[in-house]
């Protein structure tokens, strides 16, 4: 329960350390606040859902909803897969038992030991063994070979001592008299007495001298190559344990710690290898007192996690093994079982890693075996509890301290046989519970509050311990916001404040996107916002067809929705007013036409048509204008083309025609005076 | 000697003839009476011997030679017709000295001295300074008488001068005409219905109903006729019918042809005409034209109501032109040339331009018809009745020897005068009122053209017609068609305009006169109102020319041909 | 057969006068006719041709009647540009340009009045008025 509360705080302190390090800026991780949200009213007090932590914030507080979504999901591979009561189970099983069992203290015979060996091949091939007991098996063995070896390395030593011993003579009888006497002590004085020997004598001796000294040296090789293949098998053996330990294989711990006593002998003495790691690193005294008193102290742990050690997130969230320099100051925080949660958390990919910053770690708390073994033993009798409670729960109805039971029986002895061996129905239940909170925690994600409460609803009927008061206070919370939201949005769309409008929608929308409320709602006002993208994008394709008549024709639609994009208003107003010269023009025309004056029709459209030739519309009426008026069109249209010819006269003349034709032509009137002009000019 | 040889007078298309196969003779210094009941034929017989009326058949000899052949001359023959040939308005005097002059060549103090002498012959001393107008009935025939005598004819010819006299006068009358037959040889053949004094005509000629019933000495008629006294004679004829009384005249034995009385009378009668012919002479053409014209001028200052009607014409016609315009033309404002205004601004310009131009130009082309019209009126009025009025006086004076052109020239001289004043009046006068721009002598010459040609044209009216109502009535038409026919109000249809203009004297005026104006903008408005080309001023004065030429050519002939009554 | 008096109405020499006289008219109408149009020697412009080519005409010398339509331009050392029209036989209107050079400058132009012209067509085919009378 401990190790559960623990990790929850963990979680937590997460959280908070990701929202000190990544401010609100980053809001995809922190949750999706938006800026904007800080500014209006109730910006602070609208709950957040964090998804990164499954921990919501509302008015200040940190509400954790459930779990990782890591745990969650193996918890749930778990909670899925059939009981383990194989018949490859029990065998397995009852592997394991015969080696403990032969093994167990009292009963160790070097017999029993060889027996038990034996075993762990077998132990191994089944599936559930993941090859743990071949490694140990491996080991054991290579324990064997070293104490082989120094054996062997003793016998040459003592063929190395005669060796020596013949050389010293030799090297003794090579020498005068003077020499002898003035070197005779040692031959680390020889330096300062050879400065006395002849040059003869020096020849005669060197040969000697370089033997006995390869001697010595290989003697001392050897004698340090027998302590150090006995303390290296000891080292790996003890390494493999704390490993085993570290994956919560506490059976395998039990096996590889019997093993080892009955190997070594001196099973509560401290691990070397712990001592090897502590000492090999830079300790920080003052760390080592927290250490020791969050050992004492869980609370003062717990503390320390998620407020003080913030910096041991990040190192236990597998950036820890690469940059193992710095331990000191934030390892020190945990105690076993922390670490032991803390180390499963990086799962099977980055378990040798973790196990290497595991052993670092719990060399400093952990000094004998005798300790881990008992650890093991603790930890089996834990889940063993922990599956009863979760049974009795299961009857009493109460889902949720069911499931969480079971959740953190997993996570402590997600290996051990009363957790395999939980028949699939009673984990179904536990697994329907879990759906439904990580429904509803999804649910709550997406802000869905609707189906949250439907799922509130359902988890408080078949959970009786489900307490609904938070998630419902969530989602009621948002409903009133949301609400509140929408009536400001109406507010501001019937007072045509678009600013306002828009920011309130988005509010509410964030609050509550599937509010029933805001589809009625904003369908009204929300359509506009459609309807404008919608504009804007007829609008730039029709510009690009040059289809400004079918613009125009919608005018209004494109008035509204170009109104806050100056650039496209600027484009709009030229082309309504071009396509609104058109019409002026065309209207004018038909006006004329009705009263009987296709001239002024022609001219009318005229001038509009050089004002938009792609109109179509534009061009019928020109067309149609032509032929009605054919003689004063044939009349401007000669004169055009002569005055082009430099036919000055004709020119002038046609045009004088044409104004007679019609008196009002101001084509006509035009060229008369810039012809007239050129003339008397 | 006048021999008549069976000469036969009658009216076209009549089937009895007015006069039949009559013959006779009279020698010089013979007084000879016409006799017979109304209707027989006297004054028709008269007429023939006057050759006013021609004889169809047959040959009358004057003095040996065939009238036919050689006339009378106008200074051999005296004609008093029945009706009074004076001018009222003119003295006894005055009446003798014109007539003179019109038929003699002599200087003043010669025909004042033969007016004296005729006087004296016709006992009109006493009365030759009272008009005569207020003479009696004797009186006048008397001055009729008088009038004839100035040429003294060796023919006189006198028709009823005696008729509805009281007897003394027709006593007088009878005795004078006896006295005047027996002075110089010369024949006087008088119609009468009377019978009284038969004893003072040397012959008596007796008609009946066209035939010649008896023609001999007055002595003999009583026994020849069966009758006890010559009262009963006329009921006598109508006893038997004319023809029978005619075959028995012929059949009778003709009296003597020379008796010593004749030959003395013929011989007394070729003396006399050598001296005639010696003295005697038609006044110059020019002289007659200038006696016409002074009495014609005379005779209107004698007539307070003419001079006073041509005065009105003359004031108020001008004065009603001016009516129109009595503040002067108004000023034409011009429109815009530049094109910059808006059309609107134009169409308004325009409209404006219209409405001024056509009220402007109506009513400088409606003041120059106006003008012309009323010229044309008055010329009309000059000359209706200037022929017709005193036709017979203008009959008896050719026969008297006046020559038509002279009468033509006289008439043109005096209607020249009032034409002139008219115009000159006319253009002055509404120039001055209504402010006319252009050049005054050139406005004034279409007007006077125009009046004297419309004055020549309604005098040869004049000359044409046989009544004033006709005359009148032919004037005012053609004055009345001018208006609408000139196309200055109405345009004509483009033919009949080409047809009818030439004709058309207001339209050449009309013309004419707005020709002046062309250098003015009046000109350009009644050009722009006016679809009726305007001539030009040349060509509208020849035309007027033409018009005035034609019509006083026609009132030659007509002045020159006869139309008695 | 005839008497002083009674003079026959000789028709036949009042037929001659009639005659002379119409004689007369005809002969004074032609020659008046003739005096109103001083340019009659000169060949008249074809509107058309004006219209079709008016380059084509450069340097003739034309007669031209019509009546002013509007003032277009104005330099006092090259005169005034007019528009006149030209009214054919077939009562058609052609509307033309005429300049009328500074030399005649006395001559007062006003609108809707008529003139007859001499023209020529001067190098930039503008009937360049060189004698102009009211018609």
């Amino acid at each position: 329960m401990k190790a559960f509360s623990c990790l929850l705080l963990f979680f937590i302190g997460l959280g908070a350390a990701l929202f000190a390090q990544e401010g609100n800026s980053k809001a995809a991780t922190g949750g999706a606040r938006p800026p904007q949200m800080n500014q209006g009213f109730l910006g602070r007090d609208v709950p957040v859902m964090d998804p990164g932590s499954d921990t919501s914030t509302f008015d200040g507080k940190l509400w954790n909803m459930n779990n990782n979504r890591l745990f969650r999901s193996r918890f749930e591979k778990y909670l899925n897969a059939p009981a383990e009561t194989s018949e490859a189970d029990q065998q397995y099983e009852s592997t394991i038992n015969q080696i403990l069992t032969l093994l167990s203290p009292g009963k160790v015979t070097s017999a029993n030991v060889d027996a038990a060996w034996k075993l762990l091949p077998k132990a191994s091939e089944y599936r559930s063994d993941a090859n743990l007991c071949n490694s140990l098996a491996d080991v054991i063995y290579s324990v064997w070979l070293a104490k082989n070896e120094s054996a062997r390395l003793e016998m040459a030593n003592r063929s190395l001592q005669r060796e020596k011993s013949a050389l010293e003579w030799n090297y003794r009888m090579n020498l005068g008299p003077s020499t002898i006497a003035s070197s005779a002590p040692s031959g680390t004085n020889s330096p300062t007495s050879a400065t006395t020997l002849t040059p003869q004598d020096e020849a005669r001796v060197e040969p000697i001298k370089e033997a006995l000294s390869d001697v010595r040296a290989t003697m001392v090789n050897n004698k340090l190559k027998k302590e150090a293949s006995i303390v290296q098998a000891k080292i790996d053996f003890q390494s493999l344990i704390i490993q085993y330990f570290a994956q919560r294989r506490f059976r395998h711990v039990l096996i590889g710690t019997r093993f080892y006593r009955s190997l070594f002998g001196d099973g509560d003495s401290r691990l070397n290898a712990m001592d090897q790691i502590a000492s090999s690193l830079p300790v920080d005294k003052d760390a080592g007192q927290v250490k020791i008193k969050a050992k004492l102290d869980p609370k003062i742990a717990a503390k320390g996690g998620s407020g003080a050690y913030a910096g041991a997130g990040t190192g236990t969230n597998g950036k820890y093994a690469s940059t193992g320099g710095d331990t000191s100051s934030s390892g020190g925080g945990f105690n076993a079982e922390g670490l032991q949660l803390g180390v499963e958390n990086l799962g099977v990919e980055s378990l040798i890693s973790a196990g290497a910053s595991g052993l670092k770690a719990l060399g400093k708390m952990i000094n004998s075996l005798g300790q881990i073994d008992a650890l093991a033993n603790e930890a089996i009798r834990d889940v063993d509890e922990g599956i009863e409670s979760y049974k009795f729960l299961l009857e009493k109805n109460e889902l949720k301290s069911a499931t969480e039971r079971l959740f953190e029986t997993f996570m402590m002895g997600e290996y051990m046989p009363s957790v395999r061996k939980l028949s699939r129905d009673d984990k179904r239940r536990a697994l329907e519970f879990t759906r439904k909170t990580n429904e509803l925690l999804a649910a709550l994600e997406v802000n869905d509050l609707t189906r949250a409460e439907d799922l509130i609803k359902e988890l408080s009927q078949t959970a009786r311990d489900f307490d609904t008061s938070k998630p419902l206070a969530v989602v009621e919370t948002a409903k009133t916001v949301s609400a509140m939201h929408l009536a400001k949005a109406k507010a501001a769309a019937s007072s045509g404040d678009r600013t306002t409008l828009e920011t309130e929608l988005r509010a509410a929308t964030e609050i509550w996107p599937r509010n029933p409320a805001l589809a009625t709602v904003s369908g009204s006002i929300f359509s506009q916002t459609d309807v404008q993208q919608q504009a804007l994008n007829d609008f730039d394709r029709l510009f690009a067809q040059k289809n400004y008549r079918q613009i125009f024709d919608d005018k209004v639609r494109y008035i509204a929705a170009t109104a806050m994009y100056p650039e496209r208003q600027e484009k709009l107003k030229t082309i309504l007013d071009r396509v609104q010269g058109a019409e002026t023009a065309l209207m004018r025309a038909t006006e004329l036409a009705k009263r009987g004056d296709p001239a002024g029709a022609w001219e009318s459209v005229e001038h509009g048509f050089s004002d938009y030739p792609d109109d179509p519309k534009l061009n019928q009426a020109r067309a149609d204008f032509t032929t009605q008026a054919a003689e004063f069109v044939r009349s401007v249209r000669t004169a055009q083309e002569m005055e082009r010819k430099q036919q000055i006269g004709s020119s002038l003349a046609w045009y004088l025609r044409a104004l007679q034709d019609y008196p009002n032509s101001e084509i006509a009137r035009d060229g008369i005076d810039r012809i007239s002009a050129a003339i008397v000019k | 000697m006048l021999v008549l040889d069976s000469m036969e007078a009658s009216l076209p298309n009549a089937s009895t003839p007015l006069l039949s196969k009559i013959s006779a003779w009279y020698p010089a210094a013979h007084f000879g009476a016409i006799l017979g009941p109304s209707g027989c034929g006297k004054s028709t017989f008269l007429k023939v011997i006057a050759g006013i009326l021609p004889h169809t058949d047959g040959s009358i000899f004057w003095r040996g030679r065939n009238l036919d052949e050689s006339d009378l001359s106008p200074g051999e023959l005296g004609y008093v017709p029945q009706f009074s040939c004076t001018q009222p308005l003119l003295t006894v005097r005055e009446n003798l000295i014109y007539t003179a002059r019109l038929r003699r060549s002599a200087s003043a103090n010669e025909i004042e001295t033969i007016v004296d002498q005729v006087v004296e012959e016709t006992g009109l001393t006493e009365l030759q300074d009272r008009r005569a107008g207020v003479l009696s009935g004797g009186q006048l025939r008397r001055l009729g008488l008088a009038m004839e005598l100035t040429t003294q004819p060796n023919l006189l010819l006198a028709d009823e001068v005696t008729s509805g006299l009281d007897p003394k006068s027709e006593e007088e009358i009878t005795l004078l005409l006896s006295s005047l037959a027996k002075d110089k040889g010369r024949l006087v053949l008088l119609v009468t219905h009377s019978l009284r004094f038969l004893d003072f005509y040397d012959s008596v000629t007796i008609l009946s109903a066209g035939r010649l019933a008896y023609s001999a000495d007055p002595r003999d008629l009583t026994s020849y006729f069966n009758v006890s006294t010559p009262e009963d004679i006329y009921p006598a004829l109508a006893k038997r019918d004319a023809e029978t009384w005619a075959e028995e005249w012929a059949q009778a034995p003709n009296p003597p042809e020379l008796t010593p009385s004749t030959v003395l009378g013929e011989l007394e009668s070729e003396m006399s005409r050598a001296e005639k012919e010696s003295s005697f002479e038609l006044p110059s053409f020019l002289s007659q034209s200038s006696t016409w014209f002074f009495r014609r001028l005379k005779l209107f200052m004698r007539d307070p109501t003419q001079v006073f009607l041509q005065l009105s014409l003359l004031l108020v016609f001008p004065a009603v032109v001016t009516l129109f315009a009595y503040r002067g033309l108004p000023s034409v404002r011009n429109m815009t040339m530049s094109a910059d205004s808006g059309v609107l601004d134009q169409l308004r310009e325009t409209l404006a331009f219209t409405i001024q131009s056509s009220r402007i130009g109506t009513l400088v082309s409606g003041l120059a018809m106006f003008q012309v019209i009323l010229l044309a009126l008055m010329g009309s009025n000059n000359s209706a009745r200037e022929v017709i009025g005193d036709r017979p006086i203008l009959e008896k004076e050719k026969l008297a020897g006046l020559r038509p052109g002279a009468t033509l020239l006289g008439m043109s001289l005096f209607l020249l005068l009032l034409v002139f004043l008219q115009s000159t009046w006319m253009t002055l006068f509404v120039r001055a009122v209504c402010q006319f721009p252009g050049n005054i002598l050139a406005q004034f010459l279409p007007f006077f053209i125009l009046t004297a040609a419309t004055t020549a044209l309604c005098l040869a009216i004049s000359s044409w017609t046989s009544s004033s109502e006709q005359a009148s009535l032919g004037s005012l038409y053609l004055v009345g068609f001018q208006l609408p026919l000139s196309g200055a109000i109405l345009a004509l249809p483009d033919s009949l305009g080409t047809l009818t203009r030439p004709l058309i004297s207001a339209y050449w005026a009309w013309s004419g006169y707005l020709q002046t104006l062309r250098d003015t903008r009046f000109y350009d408005l009644v050009r722009a109102i006016s679809e009726t080309p305007l001539a030009s001023y040349s060509m509208a004065l020849w035309i007027l020319l033409i018009h005035l030429g034609l019509g006083l050519v026609f009132a030659y002939f007509g002045i020159r041909r006869s139309q008695w009554r | 057969m005839s008497r002083r008096a009674h003079p026959t109405t000789p028709s036949k020499s009042i037929f001659f006068v009639v005659l002379t006289f119409l004689a007369l008219a005809g002969i004074g109408a032609y020659f008046f006719q003739k005096d109103a149009n001083p340019y009659r020697t000169v060949e008249k412009l074809i509107p058309t041709d004006y219209y079709e080519n008016a380059n084509s005409l450069r340097g003739n010398v034309y007669q031209i009647e019509g009546t002013i339509l509007n003032s277009l331009a104005w330099n006092p050392e090259k005169g005034r540009l007019f528009s006149i029209r030209v009214t054919t036989g077939d009562s058609k209107n052609w509307p033309l340009p005429i300049l009328i050079p500074s030399s005649l400058r006395q001559i007062n132009i006003q609108k809707n009045q008529s003139y007859r012209a001499k023209v020529r067509i001067n190098d930039s085919g503008i009937l360049l008025v060189e004698e102009v009378q009211k018609s």
